[in-house]
Formats: structure tokens, C-alpha cells, sequence
């Protein structure tokens, strides 16, 4: 059970002074027992789930952390696929997930813990289609993506641009086990199948890595990737913090945090942590939209 | 004096809101119009006459009135939660606690508990019936009525749907709706009803148990996977006056808590076009009444489908409790404590009628917190009592007693040490009167304190009428959501009997306040308030805390109330 623990706490991604904090408190914790999760007032959070929100879970963590020296959380990817199976295992306290629960992880979740799960809401998340820069492209209408994702349309030469641009669509695609696979394909293709013709990706990063070194290819994924290559207007529609506050641009979603029922306190207060006033400023430092502000 | 200081704090408000707010760059013009209309209100002189009754605590009736006329006014929009009128009406509320000395105890010293929420408002809805690729389009308001939405739900393009009955497993009958079908991504088409029984031994019989919850149903058909709900409206009866209800009732935007129990599409149809759902079954709609009189109702899958067109917009707010104490004189019980709640908020705008769109809700619940206001006055002024005081007035009541469910969520003084709550929510305005109904008195060991306050008002204890079945009665306000905690609380209201007024004016008064004024726009400031009722209320509530505030015994949730388990986790997790 030690080693399982062990296990589990070196394959989630920390930063350095995470790392040595955790690592010497776990030290604490393996010499007075075994591995029990609260001892002494130490209360561990774990959470799982969307690739998406993982960079931001981190980083309030880790500020959360520096705070409360008697709370370790610990954060892991996979999408909110892996977040929601986790959750309903049992393995963690809360699911990130950028899309809803749906109706077979709610019947497992029933089953199992009769409770069908409460959901915190945290922040607002933009997601764009992404092209190479040397693309002229600027806008794309939401039928025009549609039809390049399910193999209509499969060359650039079909769209009329100033300069001439012409070559194979490469499509690249997110992973299916992600929020944002499903969000794009119920947003953009009303719930049509994507032709097999895409590559699939994992992680933001690699899909950027790809359209940067590739000319003609386009992906999509998380707003805050919108510097390193160009992110098309939609129906016109550019990806600003105007369009996205108040939602006129299509491609939104919110992100929240999934537990399978009221959490325990401590859950409860650094939820209340996130919503609240410094939880909301580092939403924004990551390049999402707070939701929540303050005035009094 | 007041309304110097008030006219300095409300203009600080708006110059506050002026830089919060994105929606008034621009308007300069109606802030300056409020300006106007503030000033003229403040000018508008309150006549009331409070000499010739007997206030034995000398409330102060023309502070009542002030407040109600606040709060009432047009200025505050309604109160709905992430309005303006919300935001004035919790400065209003904070700035009269510190006047009369509360303590505060919200979030950074102040009086405001920060509550995020989430509002979702639905437009250009539709609902089709597809029926062998056969269109029927219901009417909005009219054939259905959209109960239950948020932005992330699953919005039905001809999903398959299923009938459930009404949607009910109850273990302890043996009986389980769900047993024989699949619902999994599915739509459930229930009735609004139990099984049919006229025996209490059997669902209880003709009153409604704890099955009927709308909640309860719909949280089981997500447990068993299903997308939405769709309910029928006023099964096997036709009365017109549910479906009125209904339509009054889900006729504002969907507000939520953000961190909230998962929800999704839940939709009435009214009973007069359900029968369209049935037309390519076995039953129709009447046989299935028969069904359900003769105990033989089944579920079974619908050969028609459900289409739902919607545009929605939404919109993520803070929205606030506000909360002071009044600290108990016995400081060997002081650390003991009695919620008295109110809830501030209303409706908000919503739909014209007469060409009045601002339902300001005068009597539910401004009055209660303008009562709640000067009682706490009382308290901090002769500190009668030996337990402290909490004076909770929460928001979002309206739209499913969010603030207070907040407050027990992220309580700011411990759960286990608050053994009970008062709340206010519908003080008496019609008549003075002979009689009180103490809800969550059946439920609790308070037989002596109830004595003594009946005993002391000259009042005798009255029944809740017999429609309302005591569980669900319970369930309509704040009180509700400190009870399902543990704590033990109450409601106390006028019963039927008046003073001045014979019963059946009293029934008529009744009668026509719930149909047409309770959640429309009248209930507004040209209410007539019989203030001497008012008083007559108060009195009877400050007797009630100084009572409980004062007794060495416990209140318990007595063996056999519904929330006796909860009380035993609370008072066991001292």
C-alpha cells in the first residue's frame, strides 16, 4: 500500500518546491503511519481530470499550499474522461472536467455512492481553431470548420483569400477522452462523427507543436496557446475577453470541479479559495476568464 | 438624520457601482435619473400611526414602514440576486446592521458572506412532439413550461423518451417505477403524483408524502442516466389553477449556487395536450388515469420523440448574505447560538403584467426583513438574551433557498454549536389575530417555550390547513435548509382565526392574496399593511427567542420528525 501511494504521488507533475514540500512531508507522514490521508490535522485533496484545467489547478495549488501548510494537493492530468473514471473509483476527491458529467458516469456514480455528484463551478475557458501563421485565413464560418473536420472540404484551394494558399487540410484532433473533443464536436459538428482522416493528440502543446512546424494543417485547443499561432475568427466572431465574457464567441465553456458529494470542509474551503477574490486573479494570470468579481 | 446619512451612502453606493458596473458607462443619464428618484423618495413622507396599539416593545412601526418602503421600491429592482437592486438592498441592509451595532461576522470583518452563482435565462424556446416524422409543436406557457435548464445541459434533438409513472422508488412499498425499463439517454416522461392510495399506511394515503418531490424524482431519473424529464402537470384532474401556478412560478431566469448538485432539462407539459405523447400507444392518457385509481400504472417506451430549439444566454455573479450577531449576556451559553433568518431577496423583473414588470415583493419578504431589522434593534439594545443571536438575512430564497443552503455549507459560526433557527418569511399584515402556527413546533421538544410565548400573547396554537402535508409545508423556505442539517427550526405565522375579521373574509383574503398577488408585481408598496398585526407578530417572535435564547433545556428534533437522524450526526460531531 506504501509503495502504491509512492507510486501514485511520483507520477503527478509538480513544481520543484512542490515537489521538495510534498516530499518532506510525506517523509513525516510514512514515518508515523501507513497511509493513512489525514494525520495530525494533514489533509490531502486529490483531483484529476481535465489536460485542460491541469496547468491551472497547479498553479492555484501550489499558492493554496504555500498558505495552508497543513493541506497537500495533488494534481494529475489524463482529461476528463480519466477525472470522472477516477472519481466514481474512488481514487479522487474531485474530477476537473470541462464538459458535463454524462449519463453513464452518472449511473456508476449513483450505483456506487447513491449520489449523482455536485458540481464548482471555477472559471471560463475559451477554446480556438488554430491554423499556421503563414496561412492567410483569418475567419472561418462555423460550417466552413464543420465541413473540414468531417472531410468535405479537403483542401485549402477551396477557400477563396488574397494571396494563394493551397495544399491538403491536414486535420489534427484532440484526444477523445477530452472535454474538449466532445465540446467541439457537439459546438461545431451538432454531434457528427469526425472523418478518420485526423491525427490525434493528447496534450495543447503537442497540437501547437504540430501546426507550427505544419503550413497546412488546423487544430484546435485552449486560448491561452492563441500568441504562438494564429486563432481564426469564427462566423466573424474574434476570441477576445469582450466575445468570450459575454459569450457571443461559440467556442466557450466552463470549467469546474466535480465531487460526489458535499466535500469535507477543508475541499469546501479551497473551492472557496478558488472562487474568491485571489483564486479568481491567478484564473486570470493563466489566461482564463474569472467569473466571479468582487465589490465590496 | 436619516435621510441625510442614507442620501450620503446611496450616492457613495452609486459612484461604487458607477466604477464596478460595465452597464452604466454610458447611462450617466439614469444615474442620474436614480439620483433624482431617490431624492424625491426620500422626501416622500410616511404616515403611520403607532400610538393607539399596544407594542409592549416598543418597535418602532415607522422604522418598519421605512424599510419596507425601501425595499419594496421600485429603486431596488425586485431584489433578484446579481441585480443592482440585490446589491443595493445588501448595502441598505449592511449599513442598518452596524447602525444598530450587530457585529459583524462575514468575510473580511464585514457583514457580507460572497456567494457565487450562476444565472441561465432561456429565449426563443420550443418543444416538438415527432411522431412517425410527424410534427407537433407545443406553445410556450400555454402546452409547456421549461422548469429546469442550465447552459451545460443536453438539449434533446428527437431523443427516444420513456413512461415512468410518476418517477418513484420507495424501497420501504416495494414499489420501483424504474424496475422493469431502461432509461439510459433517454427522456423520462412522468406524472406529477404518487401512487394512488387511500389508505395512510400506503404512500400516506390522499396527503401527498415525500414521493411527490419534484427534486427527489428528478435527481432519481439522473441516477438511472436519463437526459431530461418531462413532467404531466395535474394528472387525472383539471385543475386549471396548478398550471397558472406553474407558469408564475418558472416564468424568472435559473439561478443556481455554483458549486451545485448536478441538474438536468426538466419540462412540465400541461395535462391538456399530454394526451399527444400517448396517441400512437396502447393507452391513452384517460386510461392511464384509470391505471393510476386502480393501482395498475407501468412503465413502458413512447413511439414519440422530444425536439427542444433554445437560445440561451448566462451569466456568473456574486451575490451576498448578510450576517451580525448580537452577543448572548451569559457567557456560560454565549458560545451557543440561534439563527434568526430572513430572506431579502425577490423575483426580481420578469414578466409585465398591467404594464408592471418589477415584482417588488413587499410582503415576501420585505416585510420580514424589515421586521427582522427591528428586532434585532430590540436585541442589541436590551440584550435579553443569554445565547447569542445570529441575524441572517440571505438571498437567492426565491430561487430554491440558495443563500441559506450557502450559509450551512460554509457556515461562519460552528453548525454544532447553533441549535436553532427562527426564520421570518410572511409576517402577518391582514388582521391582528386569535391564533399561530408554529411550523416545526410538531417536530421538536418545545411544548413549555411554545406555552409560555402563546400564553404571554394571549394566542392560541393553530393547525396547518390540511391540504399541506407538514414535511412538504416545511419544505418552502430557509427554515427548511437548516433543518435537513440538524438544527432544529421554525416558521411562525398567523393561523386563521382574526380579530377583527370573520373567517371567511379571512379565507377570501387568503385566497385572493395567493392568486392574485403573491409572486406578481402587486405585491408591491400599495399594499394595504395592517401594522398593528405587524406588531402584534413581532412581539410574538421576540418572546420566541428570548424563550429558546434563554431555556437550559435542549431543542431537539424529537424521535419520529423526519430530521432526527440529522440532528443525532450534528450533535454527535461535537
Amino acid at each position: 500500500m506504501k509503495n502504491k501511494f509512492f507510486n501514485y504521488i511520483t507520477n503527478i507533475k509538480f513544481s520543484l518546491d512542490t515537489i521538495n514540500k510534498i516530499v518532506i512531508v510525506l517523509l513525516f507522514l510514512f514515518a508515523i503511519s501507513s497511509c493513512s490521508y489525514r494525520i495530525n490535522n494533514i489533509s490531502s485533496i486529490k483531483i484529476q481530470g481535465s489536460e485542460t484545467m491541469l496547468r491551472l489547478l497547479e498553479n492555484l495549488s501550489e499558492v493554496y499550499m504555500s498558505q495552508n501548510k497543513n493541506i497537500l494537493i495533488f494534481v494529475e492530468g489524463g482529461g476528463s474522461n480519466t477525472g470522472f473514471e477516477s472519481l466514481n473509483d474512488g481514487k479522487v476527491d474531485l474530477a476537473m472536467s470541462s464538459r458535463n458529467i454524462n449519463a453513464n458516469e452518472l449511473i456508476i456514480m449513483a450505483e456506487k455512492y447513491k449520489k449523482i455528484g455536485v458540481s464548482h463551478l471555477l472559471a471560463k475557458d475559451a477554446y480556438c481553431v488554430f491554423i499556421n501563421n503563414n496561412n492567410p485565413i483569418d475567419n472561418l464560418s462555423k460550417n466552413e470548420i464543420k465541413d473540414i473536420y468531417t472531410c468535405k472540404i479537403n483542401n485549402w484551394s477551396e477557400f477563396k483569400t488574397d494571396k494563394i494558399f493551397i495544399g491538403e487540410i491536414m486535420q489534427i484532433n484532440r484526444s477523445p477522452n477530452t472535454g474538449t473533443y466532445i465540446n467541439f464536436q457537439n459546438t461545431i459538428l451538432d454531434g457528427d462523427k469526425f472523418c478518420e482522416n485526423s491525427i490525434t493528440f493528447t496534450h495543447n502543446k503537442e497540437i501547437i507543436e504540430k501546426i507550427k512546424e505544419n503550413t497546412k494543417s488546423i487544430g484546435y485547443g485552449s486560448i491561452i496557446f492563441k500568441n504562438d499561432v494564429k486563432a481564426i475568427s469564427i462566423d466573424g466572431i474574434q476570441p477576445n475577453e469582450n466575445n468570450i465574457e459575454n459569450d457571443t464567441y461559440p467556442l466557450i465553456r466552463y470549467l469546474e470541479l466535480y465531487s460526489r458529494d458535499t466535500p469535507s470542509p477543508e475541499i469546501q474551503k479551497f473551492i472557496k479559495w478558488i472562487q474568491g477574490k485571489e483564486g479568481q486573479k491567478i484564473v486570470k494570470q493563466n489566461n482564463f476568464i474569472p467569473i466571479f468579481k468582487f465589490s465590496y | 438624520m436619516f435621510k441625510l446619512n442614507f442620501n450620503n451612502l446611496f450616492k457613495k453606493l452609486l459612484n461604487n457601482w458607477l466604477y464596478h458596473s460595465k452597464f452604466i458607462n454610458g447611462n450617466k443619464f439614469l444615474v442620474v435619473l436614480l439620483l433624482i428618484c431617490f431624492n424625491l423618495f426620500t422626501n416622500f413622507a410616511f404616515a403611520v400611526n403607532n400610538k393607539e396599539q399596544t407594542n409592549r416593545y416598543l418597535i418602532d412601526t415607522l422604522q418598519i414602514q421605512k424599510h419596507l418602503k425601501y425595499l419594496a421600491s421600485d429603486l431596488f429592482e425586485g431584489r433578484a440576486p446579481g441585480s443592482l437592486g440585490s446589491y443595493l438592498s445588501a448595502k441598505y441592509l449592511g449599513y442598518y446592521f452596524d447602525k444598530y451595532n450587530l457585529k459583524p461576522i462575514g468575510e473580511d470583518d464585514t457583514y457580507y458572506q460572497n456567494i457565487s452563482m450562476h444565472l441561465t435565462s432561456i429565449t426563443n424556446q420550443t418543444v416538438i412532439l415527432n411522431q412517425n416524422n410527424k410534427e407537433i409543436k407545443l406553445l410556450k406557457d400555454k402546452d409547456f413550461k421549461i422548469f429546469k435548464f442550465d447552459k451545460k445541459n443536453y438539449i434533446p434533438q428527437n431523443a427516444e423518451m420513456v413512461f415512468c409513472g410518476y418517477g418513484v422508488i420507495a424501497p420501504e412499498f416495494d414499489y420501483d417505477d424504474y424496475a422493469n425499463i431502461n432509461v439510459k439517454n433517454k427522456i423520462v416522461v412522468i406524472f406529477d403524483d404518487e401512487p394512488y392510495s387511500i389508505s395512510n399506511d400506503y404512500f400516506e394515503g390522499l396527503k401527498k408524502s415525500k414521493y411527490s418531490n419534484l427534486e427527489s424524482k428528478h435527481r432519481i431519473a439522473m441516477s438511472k442516466g436519463a437526459l431530461g424529464i418531462v413532467v404531466i402537470d395535474n394528472f387525472c384532474s383539471f385543475d386549471l389553477l396548478n398550471w397558472s401556478k406553474i407558469n408564475k412560478d418558472y416564468s424568472f431566469e435559473f439561478i443556481q449556487n455554483s458549486n451545485k448538485v448536478n441538474d438536468n432539462l426538466g419540462i412540465y407539459i400541461n395535462y391538456n395536450i399530454a394526451n399527444s405523447i400517448f396517441e400512437f400507444e396502447n393507452k391513452s392518457i384517460f386510461d392511464l388515469c384509470n391505471d393510476h385509481i386502480n393501482g395498475k400504472i407501468q412503465s413502458f417506451e413512447l413511439k414519440t420523440k422530444l425536439k427542444v430549439n433554445c437560445n440561451f444566454n448566462s451569466k456568473d455573479f456574486i451575490s451576498q448574505n448578510i450576517i451580525g450577531e448580537i452577543k448572548g449576556n451569559d457567557n456560560t451559553k454565549n458560545e451557543e447560538f440561534i439563527i434568526v433568518s430572513a430572506h431579502y431577496d425577490h423575483l426580481g423583473i420578469g414578466k409585465s403584467i398591467n404594464g408592471d414588470s418589477i415584482y417588488n415583493g413587499a410582503t415576501d419578504n420585505a416585510l420580514g426583513v424589515a421586521v427582522l431589522l427591528e428586532i434585532a434593534k430590540y436585541f442589541s439594545i436590551h440584550n435579553t438574551n443569554k445565547k447569542s443571536l445570529i441575524f441572517l438575512l440571505t438571498t437567492g430564497e426565491e430561487f430554491g433557498l440558495l443563500g441559506s443552503q450557502y450559509y450551512t455549507q460554509y457556515p461562519l459560526k460552528p453548525l454544532q454549536n447553533t441549535v436553532a433557527n427562527v426564520n421570518l418569511d410572511g409576517i402577518a399584515f391582514f388582521d391582528e389575530f386569535n391564533e399561530v402556527v408554529i411550523l416545526g413546533n410538531e417536530f421538536t421538544n418545545i411544548p413549555e417555550i411554545t406555552n409560555n410565548v402563546l400564553e404571554k400573547n394571549n394566542v392560541k396554537l393553530g393547525q396547518i390547513p390540511n391540504n399541506f402535508q407538514k414535511e412538504e409545508a416545511f419544505r418552502l423556505s430557509d427554515h427548511y435548509s437548516f433543518a435537513k442539517i440538524g438544527i432544529p427550526s421554525f416558521l411562525i405565522i398567523e393561523g386563521m382565526s382574526y380579530k377583527n375579521k370573520s373567517y371567511n373574509e379571512g379565507y377570501n383574503f387568503l385566497e385572493n392574496y395567493s392568486i392574485n398577488i403573491y409572486h406578481t408585481p402587486f405585491d408591491d408598496n400599495s399594499i394595504n399593511i395592517n401594522y398593528k398585526s405587524v406588531i402584534q407578530h413581532s412581539q410574538i417572535i421576540i418572546d420566541f427567542l428570548t424563550e429558546i435564547s434563554n431555556t437550559n433545556n435542549e431543542i431537539e428534533f424529537i424521535s419520529g420528525s423526519p430530521f432526527r437522524n440529522s440532528y443525532l450526526i450534528l450533535k454527535n460531531s461535537k
